[in-house]
């Protein structure tokens, strides 16, 4: 069920009712749960049973730690290994079963078949990295001894786990949640009254602006980047082309992060920013700590840090700056262009690392603009690896960027106006942050009152929406 | 804050629907892209008061046909990029059904365009579209711009030019060597077969047309295996066929779509069929 469909706003007033009905107030984490549930099974109720399976069997696991003694430290850290293990297990077997076929020997064996028609399930890497940090939190606090944020009814933890992993504002597409965030923040009875109408509303309305006006418009013109559409394109086309790729794809997903951010709002839950105006980064380490930031906070929490981050040499630093990177690549697809878009950002990472330690004051010398600039520039060439799977096909459209400059930019009119009109949003978003210190992605120019601003979204959005596709995240 | 900005909207979208209809009621409406512009092509059909005689379906083949000869008695929702199966099923939505449909038949097995359709039959935003035209397509602002930008080139007539030709041909002559898999190609044909029998099953009188080919790609494998599909599944005994003229000099830009000059020459061909089939069936009537 898409966000901006009709059937998604049928779903979402019966949910509030339900959920805010004073007789009712003590059943909100079911209502909430058997919501979530319906949403996830809307489409395809034949995955369902896995999302399920899934919570069960996670619930239960991370129950047993959370009771096992704290000197039992063996039997804790076995169960959180068996732990992890199902998650990656269930994720390697379902995301990457397709690609592992490769490696199988050839012919139609039983398994290769198996492989090879399993279905995809909508958001699982995002259900199973959560999934994971439910064990992992559970299994941190158990061993430090301290008080777990689980609570002590094996149903009411199931329950819990439950709304913690399919709550349907960020089922499919995140923010990814870490346990020890979301976890206290069910129980108390939510209560009508306290729903910060105008924040939700600011947020949505941006986030659905950012969505429907911004990446769907421009998903019409960057489908101009299909192979082999883009080979009789000029160098200008084709860079006029990539950025508005890179602000799509900014747009779609920083829109839907929104929309869930301020649905989960309306059922009194926080859930973390995703986005903090990634392209206003002026170095790829800042980048990454404004760009998905749940999923570079995840990998950092649960993976770079345990190898031991920064603090094993220089040469331990840049393996676990690839590795991490690799992995967060994968995570996104099951191809060898989303390794390699993880390899590219980890070779940037460790050059920059490297420079760095080179020069130390070489960011303070260069000015910001140009940082800002090459940081864009390195980004939106890796979104290439993005939009174009086949690498084969990357390697045309890089061979075209550098032969084609004798081309002219006759016929191509009207592209640039569009890319131009749909994009400057987004960068007069980034400018006015860069203009204003601090803040959330959502607080713009705060001179013009706030009717204004968002009632002029609203109307843009009522008149200037694009055809509606799906997230570009979804598939991941 | 929030009733506010609501209101602030809607008497936004209130003048801006007034300056449309002083300002902007007689640019011709083009889309920026091929996409937009397939739906905005639908939208002039889908939200005419009076359905032509003859509802024309589908690739860019036959969006070549110049609306300013067809327009009177053709309605064409004929799309650049996606297969006739998606104005197939459009025409099954259509508010007002049409009495026949001319169905371009040459890439048949192309897919469809899913949203479109969504976009044409997801309720309640369709419904309102009928209503208030400024949340259509053809009516956005930018849309609108571009259309006041490049109206006077929209129409300018697609002329022959020796060079284009081959090098579409070379094209096309590597693309057409492979042929479709027995698989795909009968299970596009029975999706097709699906679609046309329930149209013709609500009193729809289909016509199956092919667009003329240069020889060069009508004789390539891959056009060789799907006509040869075509007339297996759709035999002339059962279907009504237009065939172009054998002896007729075709033009075409790159071997697949005709010139301008050329499409008005099949235009004409197709309306004649049209004629016929009106003053024939008068005579039945009259009988």
């Amino acid at each position: 069920m898409l966000f901006n469909s009709f059937d998604f706003l049928c779903f979402l007033i019966v949910t509030l009712g339900l959920y805010y009905l004073p007789f009712w107030r003590f059943y909100q984490v079911h209502v909430l749960v058997a919501a979530s549930f319906f949403f996830y099974a809307f489409e395809c109720p034949a995955l369902l049973g896995l999302l399920v399976a899934c919570i069960g069997i996670n619930a239960w696991l991370s129950f047993k730690i959370s009771k096992l003694g704290v000197q039992d430290r063996a039997g804790i850290f076995r169960l959180a290994v068996c732990g992890i293990l199902f998650n990656v297990g269930l994720l390697a077997t379902f995301k990457y079963g397709p690609l592992a076929v490769q490696f199988l020997p050839q012919g139609k064996s039983g398994l290769t078949v198996w492989l090879q028609h399993l279905p995809l399930p909508i958001g699982i890497s995002f259900y199973t990295f959560e999934n994971i940090s439910l064990i992992i939190d559970v299994f941190r606090h158990r061993r430090r001894g301290e008080m777990s944020f689980t609570p002590t009814a094996g149903p009411t933890h199931l329950l819990h786990s439950a709304l913690f992993v399919a709550f349907f504002p960020h089922l499919v597409s995140g923010p990814i949640l870490k346990a020890d965030a979301f976890f206290p923040q069910i129980g108390p009875p939510k209560l009508w009254r306290n729903i910060a109408w105008s924040d939700a509303f600011k947020v949505i309305v941006l986030g659905f602006f950012l969505k429907t006006v911004v990446a769907d418009n421009l998903k019409e013109v960057t489908t101009l980047m299909n192979y082999p559409q883009f080979i009789g394109f000029s160098t200008l086309t084709l860079i006029v082309l990539l950025a508005g790729y890179s602000v799509q794809i900014f747009a779609d997903f920083a829109g839907y992060s929104l929309i869930a951010i301020g649905l989960a709002s309306l059922f009194g839950y926080k859930l973390p920013d995703n986005f903090n105006y990634p392209y206003l980064s002026s170095s790829l380490g800042e980048f990454w700590r404004r760009w998905h930031i749940s999923l570079s906070g995840w990998l950092r929490d649960y993976l770079y840090f345990p190898l031991g981050g920064n603090r094993r040499g220089r040469l331990r630093t840049y393996f676990n700056l690839f590795l991490v990177m690799a992995i967060g690549g994968l995570w996104h697809g099951a191809a060898w262009s989303f390794v390699i878009w993880g390899l590219y950002h980890g070779l940037g990472l460790a050059f920059e690392r490297w420079a760095e330690e080179r020069w130390p004051d070489l960011s303070l010398r260069l000015p910001r603009w140009a940082c800002v600039a090459t940081v864009f520039i390195f980004v939106s060439f890796g979104w290439l690896l993005f939009r174009l799977p086949d690498f084969g096909h990357v390697i045309a459209y890089l061979r075209c960027l550098a032969t084609n400059y004798s081309l002219g930019f006759v016929g191509q009119k009207k592209l640039l106006i569009l890319v131009f009109v749909f994009s400057l949003p987004v960068f007069l978003l980034h400018a006015f942050k860069s203009m204003a210190a601090g803040g959330r992605i959502h607080c713009v120019a705060s001179t013009v009152p706030a009717w204004l601003k968002y009632g002029l979204l609203v109307f843009a959005i009522l008149v200037s929406y694009g055809l509606p596709g799906a997230f570009i995240y979804f598939q991941f | 804050m929030i009733i506010r900005s609501l209101l602030f909207s809607c008497g936004l979208a209130l003048v801006y629907a007034m300056a449309m209809g002083y300002f902007a009621a007689g640019i011709p409406r083009v889309g920026p892209t091929q996409h937009q512009s397939n739906i905005i092509r639908i939208e002039r059909v889908w939200h005419r008061a009076k359905s032509a005689d003859a509802l024309l379906v589908g690739t860019s083949l036959a969006a070549r046909l110049p609306d300013l000869v067809i327009n009177q008695q053709i309605d064409s929702i004929a799309q650049s990029a996606t297969g006739p199966m998606t104005g197939l099923l459009l025409a099954d939505i259509l508010p007002t059904p049409p009495r026949s449909v001319y169905v371009e038949v040459n890439m048949f097995h192309q897919g469809v365009d899913h949203e479109a359709l969504a976009y044409f039959s997801r309720q309640p935003m369709a419904a309102l579209r009928e209503f208030v035209p400024i949340l259509r397509q053809s009516e956005q602002p930018i849309n609108l711009l571009i259309s006041a930008l490049v109206a006077q080139h929209a129409e300018a007539a697609i002329i022959f030019d020796p060079n284009k030709l081959r090098f579409g041909l070379d094209y096309l002559a590597s693309q057409n060597q492979q042929t479709l898999s027995v698989e795909v190609l009968e299970t596009r044909l029975v999706d097709f077969k699906k679609v046309l029998t329930s149209l013709r099953s609500k009193g729809i009188h289909i016509v199956l047309v092919e667009f003329p080919l240069h020889p060069e790609v009508r004789n390539s494998p891959r056009y060789i295996q799907s006509f040869d599909a075509l007339s297996a599944a759709f035999p002339a005994s059962e279907w009504e066929w237009v065939h172009p003229p054998a002896a007729s000099k075709w033009e075409f830009t790159d071997g697949l779509h005709l010139t301008t000059a050329s499409a008005v020459d099949f235009a004409q061909l197709l309306l004649t069929h049209i004629q016929t089939r009106r003053t024939s069936a008068r005579r039945l009537v009259n009988n």
